[in-house]
């Protein structure tokens, strides 16, 4: 008795000692970033975890994933209450995870040698490979929850069954499991090692089936289902906390779709994550993508190189799998070894993915096998199985050479001490830290060592000094923020320290990203600067000129209640695309009306947008906005924008005719309709974009101004003339040199021209057109005579330019010819619409992008069925506005104008008069908590009143009245995104109504709360009689 | 003869005949088809991954939903393709139609080649047109697309093969025909002397093993049927070198599709010595007494073949790690896959060894 305890106080002297190797990770008054978590919560940002509306990213989300992280994230947030700085608290939480691990793999070591506990000497190789391998190199740099929670909790499940088996005390080992249900709670932030981790107990569980109830029979088969029940059902109901939310959520709404969308995907994901899993790598741990690629020249992992040339590493490589498999020689008696074994087998073998030899396999699964799509990256996530697997077998071996040679106990002990030694080397970059690199290893790719500047948290402080409600839009549209001194990740830094709500870009492939803005997805950045069309320098300069609306972050923005810009002078801008540089970023905000800079912290700037919205807000009445949220970036040109809008197809009929009959209707807008009902809806908009092919046709008309000041002359030198019906045509020369042609611009600023060249052609084939030397086009001529070449957008500047046609010569010498007669056109905007009666209107016109209206001519002619109509340039509303009214006819009416340049129109069609009838109240509301909010309703007498909330849309978000709890129904999207209600028969009676606005989840997650925590006390009590019931017999015995 | 002597001649024809094999086996031509199949999107821009064409006339690209394609709006729409070489060539349409009196004409060089029908219910379809070699040139070639009716029929992918690969079976039949011309034009790459050597060696092994394999089935002395066994290989030796001869006087050029064909000549050739073989010295009773013992063997023994599995396995990967020291990663991980089976047949074994022998019975002395 007494060599046993003595034995498993050196073996858990060993584990702390060894669990103590995370301080080796660190540096001196460095954080360690990771991917997952970036930087340790601190207990108020962990706090936000605790509701299941989570109000800080973009306009608010359903936190999918949480409630799972509640437990995991919760030793850092706590030890910085308590006072420790963000670096302690950060060691101390990797300790314990780390530590968690090496106990882990002992208890169930100890479990399979049925209770004893094992000498050190055989139990090291088998502690030291779980706690070091190369599969958690990347757990750890990635800090995943999901994993490192298996990786602790699953061996302690394992050793769990097996000791309820055998000891007979279920009740012990289910109260144990209940505890360590917590512990497993971080599963659920990842499926996909959820998925893994239940396949793991389902098969232990089944194993331990055969082996004890069908073999050894050592327990009935009534009692082992009754455990086995008992047990799911006392884990399942310890995470009721996090499933009960999640569960009704998920089967009771649309979140499946993203679900669908990423399954989609998977195959092509698991293809791709399979190019480096072939069972060589695999069965080494070497598996990892990350290990055999780069970014610019900046290997991802920097020791990779040298594990794969270095020949003492290839052959240490190779130890683990060949030990493992070793013990397959001994399987007399070893009960557990065969699970183990086919356990470490299947672990590398769906490791591989879809990579030879088991691609077809594996593939079969995915297609077949329920869930098994859900593992888009088969190493990172089978691996957990190997390793359990590898570990365990490594025990068995140490264990059956000791006991066969029982005489040679020193040698062993050598050989045993040896072999862990070898595994710690194998993995150094776990042992010593390596695996996070330092910034002066690195050229290109972000360091994990980091050191927070000061700026930032007084950045954090001023924000959280603001006192009114609003968002901060992070400027630069790469969703992953890489900053200079280090940091890098999805959320930014900013969001680790204020509690104001962020809106940062999303990436295109993301699934379910809590910044995601409902419908909007990028589409505040598209507007406001950002138009990632071309990424070379000189598109970028262009970009800067295709200014969207000069008014999107005045008229916009508010919608959202962005009031703070925030310009992160330390992110590395040219890390992906050398586009956004700081200078393109400022000229883009310089177009922008109302933003202003209020403060700089270090190299961060604030800027501050003039207008500003409340967080929840009432209008009498609504707009109907008839189209797609384009629409949106249209109308903020118009000074016709407001806050009280719904959009079409975001509600329903019976809505609709609700609305339009108690004449809560304030104006509708149509876009890029064209029919116009004017009978049926009064105060009606009209508005159409030139840039829809399906309503504007686009005709070639004669460009008189080019004309006259662009005269066109082919270079003698270069043709050889020919005259065919009288025309002059100048064709290639016999050596196949370029033709070339000079283009003189007689005015006094550049032109932007097109051009129509008429060609005889001899045989299919592409022209080369050069412009100053510059390939401009690659244009394709047919056979025939008759044939031309559009040459558009043409930048001629003043004086002389050059303008050269090269082709390949023709195999059956045939010529191609240009005509000398050249047509310069330029683009006229056609369109026809319907209107239902006859009626007078106003139309404007706005141009874009805004900026190249000084190229353009301060008046314009509008045709109404031929008759033109004089547009004059507004300075005021930057729009062209007509004096006179604009007639159109019951029927069809054509409209046309004429398009300069390459510039665009929104047309404007609007009534003589627009009444402004609808009224805006302010609301006194108070933010009791983010799934709770009061509003009242103070001296509002209208008997219908719309609501508008604005968070994202969620239909579990609801009205209700306080006094009476009435859920109010009418709820709707909002301005696209928000929340909005219709309040009917809002009568005060003297008295201030309140509405409360709750987010239902929350009572779930209540729910769930308290089913855990009863668990977890049921669980209590049997422990805690065990211990002291434990103490008062070793009283006895003294 | 002295045995010595014999054994000495044996072992040196072994070597010939697999230095001569794999000399031969390298003289025969390349195939001259390279297959190809290229698909393009009717969508030139957009979320796949396909290549685009040029869509010169009379198209419209459309993305609905998750469709991209390309509508035909024109009565007379053209595209270019890229065909690599100078084949026959299959094009594939993937297209709709709403009309089912559609009737879409395809042609290439004025010509008419096929035309595509219209369907009933707006499904996708696929329309098979194949154009002769005459037709089509090496590089860009202009199809053209008339309809016979007003509606505008979809267009999301067109691929094209060369459909002479579908025609294998068919080219086959020709080989013995083809074959004497197969030793002709090997352009500029020459004959790996090192390969024929290890051939040699290789061959000298797997002859010596399969002698050794038949003799357990006869009653005759070893060296006897592995002199035998080398006569077998003699008339493909033989047909190899007629066939080459005859190439190095009649020089022509050949059309040969894949080098299959020259291992089915091989082992047609050389079955008939082997049927030969099994006919004459091959004994039932034998074949019985082995079959028995071979039973007997992997009834009482697999536990012991599981270890010899497991042990391949182990020394598999120390040639494994040994090939990588050296930098032969691709042959390591061939060598660790074929490993890896016989690793699971080695575990397969010793688990059911496990439960059929009640293992898990025998008490666990710590």
């Amino acid at each position: 008795m007494s060599l046993i305890k003595r034995g498993s106080t050196i073996n858990s002297l060993i584990i702390v000692i060894l669990g103590l190797c995370p301080l080796l990770w660190f540096k001196n008054g460095y954080l360690i970033k990771t991917e997952d978590i970036g930087i340790p919560l601190s207990y108020s940002e962990w706090t936000n975890y605790l509701f299941s509306w989570f109000n800080q990213r973009a306009a608010g989300t359903y936190p999918v994933d949480n409630f799972a992280a509640i437990f995991f994230l919760s030793l850092p947030a706590v030890l910085q209450k308590a006072g420790l700085s963000i670096i302690a608290s950060q060691k101390i939480q990797f300790i314990f995870w780390f530590m968690l691990s090496g106990f882990s793999i002992y208890y169930l070591i100890v479990a399979l040698n049925k209770g004893k506990h094992p000498n050190s000497l055989i139990v090291l190789p088998a502690v030291i490979f779980y706690m070091f391998n190369l599969y958690l190199e990347p757990v750890w740099l990635g800090f995943n929850i999901a994993n490192l929670s298996a990786y602790a909790g699953i061996p302690f499940l394992a050793g769990f069954v097996i000791n309820a088996i055998n000891s007979k005390r279920y009740f012990k080992y289910l109260s144990l499991a209940g505890l360590l249900g917590i512990i497993l709670s971080g599963v659920g932030v990842n499926p996909p090692i959820m998925y893994v981790a239940v396949l793991f107990m389902v098969l232990w569980l089944a194993y331990c089936f055969i082996v004890h109830v069908i073999k050894i029979k050592t327990v009935t088969s009534a009692r082992f289902i009754t455990f086995v029940l008992s047990l799911v059902l006392i884990v399942t109901l310890v995470n009721a906390f996090w499933i009960y939310p999640q569960a009704k959520r998920l089967l009771h709404s649309t979140e499946l779709k993203p679900l669908t969308e990423y399954k989609e995907t998977v195959e092509e994901g698991i293809k791709e994550r399979s190019k480096h899993t072939s069972l060589l790598n695999v069965s080494r741990f070497q598996a990892a993508w990350t290990w055999y690629e780069d970014y610019e020249d900046d290997p991802y992992v920097l020791y990779s190189e040298f594990y794969k040339k270095n020949k003492f590493f290839i052959l240490l490589s190779i130890i683990p799998v060949i030990i493992v498999f070793l013990s397959c020689f001994n399987l007399k008696g070893q009960v557990y070894l065969p699970f183990y074994i086919l356990l470490s087998l299947m672990g590398i073998i769906f490791a591989t993915g879809i990579h030879a030899p088991f691609s077809t396999l594996n593939t079969f699964l995915v297609k077949y096998i329920p869930g098994f799509w859900m593992i888009r990256s088969p190493w990172y996530k089978w691996s957990l199985f190997t390793v359990l697997g590898f570990s365990v077998c490594i025990y068995y071996l140490a264990k059956k050479v000791f006991r066969l040679w029982p005489k040679q106990k020193l040698t062993f002990g050598f050989l045993s001490v040896f072999v862990s030694a070898l595994f710690l080397i194998y993995a150094f970059p776990i042992a010593s830290g390596r695996m996070f690199t330092s910034e002066e290893e690195r050229h290109y790719i972000p360091p994990q060592h980091i050191k927070i500047p000061a700026y930032v948290f007084e950045a954090a402080q001023w924000f959280n000094n603001q006192k009114d409600f609003c968002r901060i839009m992070l400027l630069h549209s790469n969703a992953r923020r890489i900053t200079d001194w280090g940091y890098s990740g999805y959320e930014p830094v900013l969001s680790y320290f204020t509690h104001k709500p962020l809106i940062v870009p999303i990436a295109a492939d993301s699934y379910g990203s809590p910044y995601s803005i409902p419908n909007f997805k990028n589409l505040l950045y598209r507007w406001l600067y950002i138009n990632k069309e071309g990424k070379n320098e000189r598109e970028s300069l262009v970009n800067v000129k295709k200014q969207n609306s000069d008014k999107v972050a005045i008229s916009i923005l508010p919608m959202f209640n962005v009031k703070y810009l925030l310009y992160e002078g330390d992110i590395r801008w040219s890390f992906y695309d050398h586009y956004e540089s700081p200078e393109f970023i400022e000229a883009k905000l310089a177009l922008q009306k109302g933003v202003n800079l209020v403060k700089k912290f270090g190299r961060w700037k604030i800027y501050e947008i003039d207008k500003k919205l409340d967080h929840i807000y009432a209008a009498s009445k609504i707009n109907i906005l008839d189209g797609d949220l384009e629409m949106l970036e249209a109308l903020s040109r118009t000074n016709l924008l407001n806050y009280n809008n719904v959009f079409a197809h975001d509600i329903d009929d019976s809505f609709f005719a609700y609305i339009k009959k108690h004449n809560l209707i304030d104006k509708t807008f149509f876009y890029n309709r064209v029919n116009f009902d004017n009978e049926t809806r009064k105060n009606s908009y009209m508005l159409l974009s030139t840039k829809d092919a399906d309503i504007f046709s686009i005709k070639d008309v004669p460009d008189a101004a080019a004309g006259r000041n662009i005269e066109m002359k082919f270079n003698k030198d270069t043709y050889e003339s020919y005259q065919i019906n009288e025309r002059n045509y100048y064709s290639f020369k016999a050596d196949g040199s370029a033709l070339e042609a000079e283009i003189v611009n007689n005015g006094n600023s550049g032109m932007l021209i097109n051009i129509r060249l008429n060609c005889l052609n001899g045989s299919d084939k592409f022209i080369d057109v050069h412009l100053n030397d510059r390939l401009i086009k690659r244009s394709f001529v047919e056979k025939g005579e008759n044939k031309y070449i559009k040459l558009e957008s043409l930048n001629i500047k003043p004086g002389h330019n050059y303008i050269t046609f090269s082709a390949p010569r023709s195999e059956d010498n045939s010529i191609t010819a240009f005509s000398s007669n050249v047509g310069y056109y330029c683009h006229e905007f056609i369109t026809s619409l319907n209107f239902a009666k006859n009626g007078n209107y106003l139309v404007e016109l706005y141009v874009f992008p805004v900026n190249q209206v000084e190229d353009l001519n301060k008046s314009k002619d509008f045709y109404i069925n031929d008759d033109a109509l004089r547009l004059d340039y507004n300075e005021s509303n930057t729009a062209y506005t007509s004096a006179e009214n604009a007639k159109f006819f019951e029927g069809k009416n054509v409209i046309r104008f004429l398009r300069q340049k390459q510039e665009d129109y929104y047309v404007l069609i609007k009534p003589l008069s627009s009444p402004q009838d609808n009224e805006f109240f302010e609301l006194k509301f108070n933010f009791l908590n983010p799934v709770q909010y009061e509003v009242e309703f103070d001296g509002i007498d209208t008997e219908c009143l719309f609501l508008f909330f604005n968070e994202a849309y969620d239909s579990n978000w609801i009205a209700a009245e306080r006094q009476t709890n009435k859920v109010i129904t009418n709820h709707f999207t909002a301005n696209g995104y928000a929340n909005g209600w219709l309040l009917s028969e809002l009568q005060n009676n003297g008295q201030t109504k309140c509405v409360m606005l709750k987010y239902e989840i929350q009572g779930q997650f209540y729910a769930g709360l308290i089913i855990s925590g009863s668990i977890v006390l049921i669980c209590l009590i049997p422990i805690v009689v065990i211990i002291f019931s434990g103490l008062n017999n070793k009283r006895k015995r003294f | 003869m002295g045995k010595m002597t014999k054994i000495t001649i044996y072992i040196i024809g072994a070597l010939l005949v697999g230095f001569l094999l794999s000399f031969y086996y390298q003289t025969i031509v390349d195939s001259n088809i390279d297959p190809f199949s290229i698909k393009y999107s009717f969508f030139s821009v957009g979320g796949n991954k396909q290549d685009s064409f040029l869509l010169l006339k009379g198209w419209q690209s459309r993305k609905v939903g998750n469709d991209y394609y390309s509508s035909m709006k024109g009565e007379r729409a053209l595209l270019i393709v890229d065909v690599p070489s100078k084949n026959g060539v299959c094009f594939e349409f993937k297209y709709r139609t709403s009309d089912p009196d559609q009737v879409i004409q395809v042609y290439c060089k004025q010509k008419m080649v096929g035309i595509l029908k219209g369907g009933r219910n707006k499904n996708w379809e696929y329309g098979y047109i194949t154009v002769n070699s005459s037709l089509i040139d090496i590089g860009l070639n202009k199809v053209h697309l008339i309809k016979s009716k007003a509606s505008e029929p979809d267009f999301a992918d067109l691929t094209i093969s060369n459909y002479k690969n579908k025609k294998l079976i068919f080219m086959r039949a020709y080989v013995v025909w083809e074959s004497t011309k197969w030793f002709n034009k090997r352009g500029d790459i020459s004959v790996n002397w090192n390969r024929c050597f290890y051939t040699a060696l290789s061959f000298l092994c797997a002859w010596l093993i399969y002698s050794g394999f038949f003799w357990l089935f006869t009653k005759k002395g070893y060296l006897f049927i592995a002199y035998m066994d080398l006569y077998s290989y003699l008339p493909a030796i033989i047909y190899f070198s007629i066939l080459f001869v005859i190439s190095k006087i009649i020089s022509s050029y050949t059309f040969f599709y894949y080098k299959i064909d020259f291992i089915l000549a091989f082992v047609f050739l050389t079955s008939i010595g082997k049927i030969y073989q099994i006919i004459h010295y091959g004994k039932k009773d034998m074949l019985v007494s082995r079959y028995h013992q071979f039973r007997s063997f992997l009834k009482n023994k697999y536990d012991a073949i599981g270890n010899i599995f497991i042990v391949i396995y182990i020394l598999t990967m120390i040639t494994c790690a040994i090939l990588l020291m050296f930098d032969n990663r691709v042959i390591a991980e061939m060598f660790c896959d074929y490993g890896f089976f016989v690793l699971i047949a080695g575990v397969a074994l010793k688990v059911i060894k496990f439960f059929r022998s009640k293992e898990y019975l025998v008490e666990d002395k710590n």
